[in-house]
C-alpha cells in the first residue's frame, strides 16, 4: 500500500530571482509531470503549501514561488545544493492535445502565468503545431513583471502582450487589464479557437465575460481554478466544491464545467 | 447467523473480545461535558456490555474510532520520515444504522477517490462493525427520510433486553467465538425505525442560484468556527495538516492531520 503522504527529497538545482518576492526554485524530479498540474512543497516544521509547476525539464521542474506565508517564506531560506520535500504531481493539468491546430489565445494574470507557462513554452517551441498562438500577460506594475527572459524568447516565436495595471509616467510598454485587450482579438473561425485563462478569480470572471463577447463558443475556453488545496490527495474536502474535487478533477477546468464551480 | 444468550453468558463472551479486539462504543462520560456539570456521550474504547449507552445518541460522531481527530501522519528529522505503526488489534465499533450508510461515504473517499488513503486503510482493514438497533426514532432524526434507517452490512448486531441479549452474527470469526458461549440459535431481525416525526423532502435539480439565497447569509452569520459540525458529522472527512517539532530539539517533530471543517 502506497503512503501518498510521504514527501521525497529534491535538491534546488537553480534559483531563479524574478522580482522581490517571487524566485523559481528548479528542483529534481524524475517521472512524468504535465503542464498545469502541481505539486505540495513540504518544509518539516513549517507545514506544505501547494505551488503549481512552472517548467517542466530533463529531470528537473521549477516551481515559481510567491513569498507570502511561512511555508514559502522557509522554502526560500534555501539555495542551490539545498534539499527540501516535495510530493506530487498532482491535479489534471493542460492537455497540449486540445489545443493543436487551434488558434490559441493564453491570458495570464500575474503568478497565474506559471500554471500555464508549459503550454506557452511548448508552443513557442513547437510554433507550426497551433494555426496560431497569442500570450496576453498582465502584471501589476512593470517591477512584479515574471519570467523576463522567457518573454524575450516567446516574442520570438508567438504573439505576445504584456501589460501592467499601473506604471510610472515614462514608461513604455502596455499599460491597462488583460481585459482591455481581448476586444482587439480577431480570430479567424471562433469555432477553430481555445482560450486559456489563468490567474485570480476576478481576473478570470472579467476575461471570460470579454472572450464570450467575442462569440467564442464555452467549450472553446479552459480555465484553472486556483482554489485553496490542502492534501492533494481528494481527501481533506479543503478544495471540494459540490461533487468536485479541485486537487484531483482540476484545477484545469473547460468553462462548460468549471463555471458552474462556485466557490 | 441469529443466537439468545443469557447477559451472564454475553458479558463473558464480550470480555474474551474485548482481550482479542479494541472495542469502541458510545460511552456516558460524566461531567465530561463541554459545560460545568454536564455529561458527554463519546465514543471511547469499552470492556464490557455495560459501559455502553445503548438509548441516548452518542453527541461526537463514530468516525473517532476509524480516524483520530489527531493523527501523526509521519515523525520527522532533517531528512528522514517515520511512519507510526497502525493498529495493533482488531477493531469493534458499535453504531447505528445511519452510522453504516455514513462508513459507506467514508470509504468512497477515503478508499476509492482516486488515491487510497495509507492511514484509514490500515485502520479499515481491521475494522468491524456491530450494529445497535434502534427501536425509537431520535427526536430530530429524518432517517427513514434518507433511506438509513436500515443497514445490513454490519458484522454483528446485539440487543441487551434485560437479562436476555440477542445477536446475529455475520462475521465468520465472531461466529467461531460462539461455539464456547452457550447460546441458543434462534432467527433475529435488528430493530429498525420505520417512521420519524421529521420529514424531509430532497429538492432536485437545484440551481447555482440557490447559493445566492438569504438562508446562507444567516446561516453563515451565526457560524463562529468552534468545529463543532466537523465533529458530529459522520460522513465529514475535511482535515487540515499540522506540523510541530519539540522543544529539546527543533529539527525533529511530526506532520498531523487535524479534523478542520469549512
Amino acid at each position: 500500500m502506497t503512503n501518498h503522504y510521504i514527501p521525497q527529497l529534491s535538491t534546488i538545482k537553480e534559483v531563479i530571482p524574478h522580482t522581490e518576492l517571487e524566485y523559481t526554485f528548479r528542483m529534481t524530479f524524475e517521472g512524468e509531470v504535465w503542464p498545469g498540474q502541481f505539486f505540495e512543497v513540504s518544509i518539516p516544521r513549517f507545514g506544505e503549501a501547494p505551488i503549481s509547476v512552472s517548467g517542466i525539464g530533463d529531470g528537473t521542474v521549477d516551481f515559481t514561488i510567491r513569498r507570502v506565508g511561512k511555508v514559502t517564506n522557509e522554502i526560500f531560506e534555501n539555495y542551490v545544493g539545498d534539499r527540501f520535500f516535495i510530493r506530487g504531481p498532482y491535479g489534471n493539468g493542460f492537455s497540449i492535445e486540445n489545443y493543436k491546430n487551434k488558434e490559441l489565445f493564453i491570458i495570464a494574470g500575474g503568478t497565474g502565468l506559471s500554471p500555464v507557462k508549459g503550454v506557452v513554452d511548448y508552443f513557442a517551441k513547437h510554433r507550426d503545431e497551433a494555426a496560431d498562438v497569442t500570450l496576453i500577460a498582465g502584471f501589476k506594475s512593470p517591477k512584479d513583471v515574471l519570467f523576463k527572459e522567457d518573454f524575450k524568447l516567446w516574442k520570438e516565436k508567438i504573439k505576445v502582450i504584456q501589460t501592467v495595471d499601473t506604471a510610472p509616467e515614462d514608461y513604455t510598454g502596455a499599460v491597462g487589464m488583460v481585459t482591455k485587450y481581448i476586444p482587439a482579438l480577431k480570430p479567424d473561425n471562433v469555432e477553430n479557437t481555445a482560450f486559456i485563462c489563468v490567474g485570480p478569480p476576478v481576473m478570470i470572471k472579467f476575461t471570460v465575460m470579454e472572450i464570450l463577447k467575442l462569440g467564442i463558443p464555452e467549450k472553446n475556453i479552459w480555465i484553472s481554478h486556483e482554489r485553496k488545496m490542502c492534501c492533494g490527495l481528494g481527501k481533506c474536502g479543503h478544495c471540494r466544491i459540490g461533487d468536485t474535487y479541485v486537487c484531483l478533477d482540476g484545477p484545469v477546468f473547460n468553462y462548460v464545467e468549471g463555471k458552474d464551480l462556485i466557490d | 447467523m441469529g443466537y439468545q444468550l443469557a447477559k451472564t453468558e454475553a458479558d463473558s463472551l464480550f470480555c474474551r473480545w474485548a482481550e482479542e479486539y479494541d472495542v469502541f462504543a458510545p460511552k456516558l462520560m460524566t461531567g465530561e461535558g463541554c459545560y460545568s456539570d454536564t455529561d458527554i456521550i463519546r465514543y471511547e474504547k469499552v470492556s464490557s456490555l455495560d459501559e455502553i449507552e445503548w438509548s441516548k445518541k452518542s453527541d461526537y460522531s463514530f468516525k473517532e474510532a476509524l480516524l483520530s481527530i489527531n493523527e501523526t501522519l509521519f515523525y520527522f528529522t532533517e531528512d528522514q520520515t517515520v511512519v507510526p505503526k497502525g493498529p495493533q488489534k482488531d477493531i469493534l465499533i458499535f453504531l447505528r444504522a445511519c452510522d453504516l450508510h455514513a462508513v459507506k461515504r467514508l470509504d468512497e473517499i477515503y478508499l476509492r477517490n482516486q488515491f487510497e488513503d495509507f492511514y484509514y486503510a490500515r485502520v479499515r482493514e481491521r475494522a468491524r462493525f456491530v450494529l445497535m438497533g434502534c427501536e425509537h426514532s431520535c427526536p430530530s432524526g429524518f432517517c427513514v427520510s434518507m433511506g438509513t434507517n436500515r443497514a445490513e452490512n454490519y458484522d454483528a448486531y446485539i440487543k441487551v433486553d434485560g437479562e436476555m441479549v440477542y445477536m446475529d452474527l455475520k462475521d465468520s470469526k465472531l461466529e467461531a467465538s460462539m461455539a464456547e458461549a452457550g447460546a441458543k440459535t434462534i432467527s433475529v431481525v435488528p430493530d429498525f425505525v420505520t417512521e420519524n416525526s421529521e420529514k424531509v423532502t430532497l429538492p432536485k435539480g437545484l440551481s447555482n442560484d440557490s447559493f445566492q439565497l438569504e438562508i446562507w447569509q444567516e446561516y453563515g452569520a451565526r457560524c463562529i468556527g468552534c468545529g463543532r459540525c466537523n465533529f458530529v458529522c459522520p460522513t465529514c472527512t475535511c482535515f487540515t495538516m499540522q506540523d510541530v517539532f519539540y522543544k529539546d530539539n527543533s529539527k525533529m517533530g511530526e506532520r498531523r492531520r487535524v479534523w478542520a471543517s469549512c
